[in-house]
Order: structure tokens, then sequence, then C-alpha cells
């Protein structure tokens, strides 16, 4: 067991914040700094703090808003810590949030933001060539095609199918539980688009095994969380969500993985680089998981769930189509995932719309409940080391 | 002679550690790093060995043993260049006889219903401009 701060000190999330999720391009107008600042100040309207007490901010990605730009325009009185973790697309997301709890509970900061906003410009696009140009491997894939992350992740999901004997039918599943959480909320950007099995097998590949449906959408939005001590959450009007840990990992040899030439230890390809993460974030917040009762996974690409499911050890290496085909991500399962339509069907903000749905779980306040739930898993984006995650609750 | 993918002017080496690889491809010869201290191969490049820690590494010949670990059949043109490539395959390719090394490449004679994994392949080598040469895959006669 790790030292941890005295219960006062303890982090917490005590506010949060997002704009309008649309898809890629129609806020482009508005911009990713207007965005961010918006979400910013919902989630100190939603704490019941003054914006400019915001003294820490943490992001992922290389976020374009930079701490002095929002320094500026949100006005903060005295900006104490700054931090970006490193890495590419929603890797860090938990990571920032842990970078933030390490903040508040060392007494760097007092009360650190936690953001991404994102619009998605052409050239910029994640599905385009190009968008990797500067990663260090990128000569090694680019020349034979490998130019999106799609087809950066596909052979993984290929090899895992083949290994362990799964069947299309568990990709979708991810999809189509994540397509009916969105019906039922209104800020998902697939809301009032349901999705059948049939119109999941008759979508188009994008790159075999993955269709259409098994990828991320494109979207423009923000989103914020506020983190500060559980001392000074009793100052502000919301329930406190607990951060009973928050941490970043990778497993030995994985390296980039799937995002780079593929020489992952063999017993892990076809899986996700998180099980020694998993292991220490257990460890940190003395919880396993028969103890968490809902789950926000990172859904860039639908098989990413299932390996997600079997790092966090809901179930064992290859069994995770079976359990999601036994409707254990569904509402009423073992552990409903993504109840408010992941980034598959909600919207693509790298994976901080999965904390704000993770702390809404909590407050009892998401559109498709999970009743009496008191703790809740988020997880960043598996791909290059470091990924991430982080153990909510009340 | 055609390529199997039109010439894509990205991905050119930002660490000097890879400028090795391609140099040998440009020689139509496909080398890997191999530790000198304890054998290890490994791929891709990196400056110490990551299982002694040893930075003394010999660039040798890959063995011939070459199969289809695992592949894709990409539909989406990532780049406008790419329009009329599609559908292609990426393969990963392993060398069981190099600890199961793997490599980004191509099958450039297979359709996608010919792929299959653990199919052996064959090297060939596919010429992108003066100074360029691929690391190519076509299947094995006896395979």
């Amino acid at each position: 067991m790790r030292p941890q701060a005295a219960p006062g000190q303890r982090a917490c999330i005590v506010g949060i914040g997002e704009t309008r999720f649309t898809k890629r391009g129609a806020q482009a107008e508005r911009g990713e700094w207007a965005l961010a600042c918006e979400a910013a100040t919902r989630a100190a309207d939603d704490a019941g703090l003054d914006v400019r007490r915001i003294d820490g901010l943490a992001s992922f990605s290389s976020d374009g808003c930079l701490p002095w730009l929002m320094q500026q325009a949100l006005g903060i009185a005295q900006l104490r810590w700054a931090s970006m973790v490193w890495g590419g697309g929603g890797t860090g997301s938990c990571g920032a949030l842990a970078h933030a709890t390490a903040a508040v509970e060392s007494g760097q900061a007092d009360t650190v933001l936690v953001l991404r906003a994102m619009v998605q410009r052409p050239g910029g696009r994640y599905g385009e060539a190009g968008g990797f140009s500067e990663m260090p491997q990128f000569d090694l894939l680019a020349p034979f095609g490998m130019l999106m992350p799609a087809s950066m992740f596909a052979p993984s999901a290929r090899r895992y199918m083949h290994d362990f004997n799964v069947p299309p039918e568990a990709f979708a599943e991810v999809a189509l539980n994540a397509r009916a959480n969105a019906q039922r909320n209104p800020r998902a950007v697939m809301h009032g688009q349901p999705l059948t099995l049939a119109d999941y097998l008759a979508s188009r590949m994008v790159a075999d095994p993955l269709r259409r449906f098994d990828c991320c959408q494109e979207s423009d939005g923000a989103c914020a969380v506020i983190v500060t001590t559980q001392e000074r959450a009793r100052d502000l009007k919301r329930v406190p969500v607990r951060v009973l840990a928050a941490a970043q990992g990778g497993d030995a040899g994985w390296n980039a993985a799937t995002m780079g030439t593929h020489n992952m230890p063999i017993a892990d390809y076809g899986g996700g680089n998180a099980a020694q993460l998993a292991h220490d974030l257990y460890g940190r917040a003395d919880v396993g998981p028969a103890d968490i009762a809902v789950a926000q996974i990172y859904d860039h690409f639908s098989p990413a769930v299932l390996w997600t499911l079997e790092n966090f050890g809901f179930c064992g290496r290859g069994e995770a189509g079976a359990f999601v085909l036994e409707g254990q991500i569904r509402p009423g399962g073992r552990l409903p995932v993504n109840t408010a339509g992941g980034m598959l069907s909600e919207a693509y903000i790298h994976g901080v719309n999965l904390m704000t749905e993770a702390v809404r779980q909590l407050r009892g306040t998401s559109t498709t409940p999970v009743v009496g739930a008191t703790t809740c898993l988020v997880t960043g984006g598996l791909g290059a080391t470091p990924t991430s995650a982080a153990i909510l609750a009340v | 002679m055609s390529t199997y993918l039109p010439p894509l002017d990205l991905g050119r080496p930002t660490l000097v550690e890879h400028l090795p690889f391609w140099r040998h491809c440009a020689q139509g010869e496909l080398r890997f790093q191999r530790c000198e201290d304890c054998g290890a191969w490994r791929h891709p490049p990196s400056p110490l060995c990551p299982s002694c820690r040893s930075a003394n590494s010999r660039w040798e010949l890959a063995s011939d043993d070459a199969e289809l670990f695992s592949y894709t059949v990409v539909h989406h043109a990532a780049s406008a260049a790419l329009q009329h490539a599609v559908p292609y395959n990426i393969a990963i390719v392993a060398f069981p006889s190099l600890g199961m090394l793997r490599l980004v490449s191509n099958v450039i004679d297979a359709t996608p219903d010919q792929l299959r994994i653990g199919m052996a392949l064959e090297l060939v080598w596919q010429r992108v401009d003066a100074d360029r040469q691929l690391p190519l895959f076509k299947r094995a006669r006896s395979g």
C-alpha cells in the first residue's frame, strides 16, 4: 500500500462542465479555446466556485488551450501549477486526472481544472494521413499504408478474433450498447439514431475487421472537471466524488505496440496494455473488480472495450466476447459500460466525457443510471504506453 | 514496374536509430538489429538492448521463415494518394527464428480472401524512388 494523503487532503471531483457535442467541424468557427472556456466556467458553476479561483490546469494530447490562454480568458487570479501528460489521443485522459490529484494532495495547487477541447480541423483529423507524421515510428508504418488509428488497431483485432474465436457480434455488442445508451442521452451526437445488429453488419469496413460502427466518432466539444481536496469540497455545493485512485501505466515491453510496429510481447498481442496499471490502481484504491459497479471504458475502437474488460479483471483473457454477448455490459448487467453512449455514440472528447459521465453516475444524474452505484471505473485509451485509469467513488 | 501502393510522401525517419534499417533496405537487404552481447534481435531499432542494456549491436540479415502473423484489409483511403489503392492489405509479418520479431509490411500478391494467419511469406523488394526500397512480401511457393 502506498502512502496516502490524510483524509481531508484527498482529492475529489467537485464540478463538471461540458459544451454542446456536435459532429466534427460544426463548432470550428468558435474554436477550441472558446469551447474550453465554456466547459471550464460550466464546471465552476456546477461546483459553486468562482472560476478565477482555479489555480492549476491539467490536460493531455498536446491540447492547444495553453495555460496562459486559460489564465487570460478565465481571469485566473493565481496560476500555481500546470501539467501536460505525454502522449496522443486519449491515453492520458485519466493521466491528467492523476496529475491533478497529485497536485492537490501534495499541496502544489488547491483547485485544478482537468480539460480537453476538440475541434478536428481538416488536415488534422485522426483518420487522415498526416495526423501522425511526427510520431517517431511512423516511418516504419506509413510506407505500407498504415496511416490511421483504425488500420493500426485492426491487426490486433483480427488476431484476437483468430486466437479466441471471437465473432463479429461481440464487437457489434459494444457498439450497440453504446448506441442504445445514447438514445436516453439527449446530449449524445447519436441521440435519435438507433442502431441494429443488421445495420452494424451491413456497415462498410474501414480496416477489416473494424467496421464503421466499431470506430469512434469525430466530434467537436469540450469537457472539464474540477479537482480539489475533500476539506475544500465542504465549502462547495456538490457532494464530492472521491478519486480513490488515478494512475498511469503500461505493460512491460509494450512500448508503442499497436500504434507502432506491433512488437509487444507475443502473449499480449490482440489485447491491451493495462494489466499492470489495473493491478496498481486496484491496490491504491483498495478495491477489486468485484467492487466496481459501473465502468466508463475508452472506446476509440470497440475491441478496446473487450481488452479493457480483460485487463481490469472483469473476465479472463479471451473471455470478454462471451461476457458482452451475455449482456453483462448492458444496463442491468454485471457491469454497465459507457452509460452516456461513450465515444462511439455520445462524443469523442478524448475520454473526458467518460469522466464527466462517471461523476453523473455517482451523483445519480446519469440518463442511464445504475441504481445504488458507489464506484465507477474510468479508463483512458489503450494504444501507446502510458495509458491511464481512475476509480471514483461516493 | 508498378508498386503495391502509390508512393506516399509521408513517414521519413525522425529517429537516427532508424537510418541503418532504411539504408540496408535501399541496398535490397532486410537487416534487423541484434545485440552483440546477448544475441537478442530487436525491432523497431533502439539505442539499448531491452534484454541486457548493451549498447553494442550489429545489423544482421533477417531469416527466411517469414509468416503472416496478422493483417488488415484497409477500405478507407486515409490519404488522397490511396483513393485508387483501396482495398489493400497491411501485413504484420513475424519471423519465428528471430523470436517472433514483427515487421509491418504488405502482401503484394494476395487477394483479401487469400490471406491466412500463419501463411508462409517470401521477401520481395519494391523501389519507391532512387534512394528508397520497401521490404514487401508475397505468398511463399511452398506455402
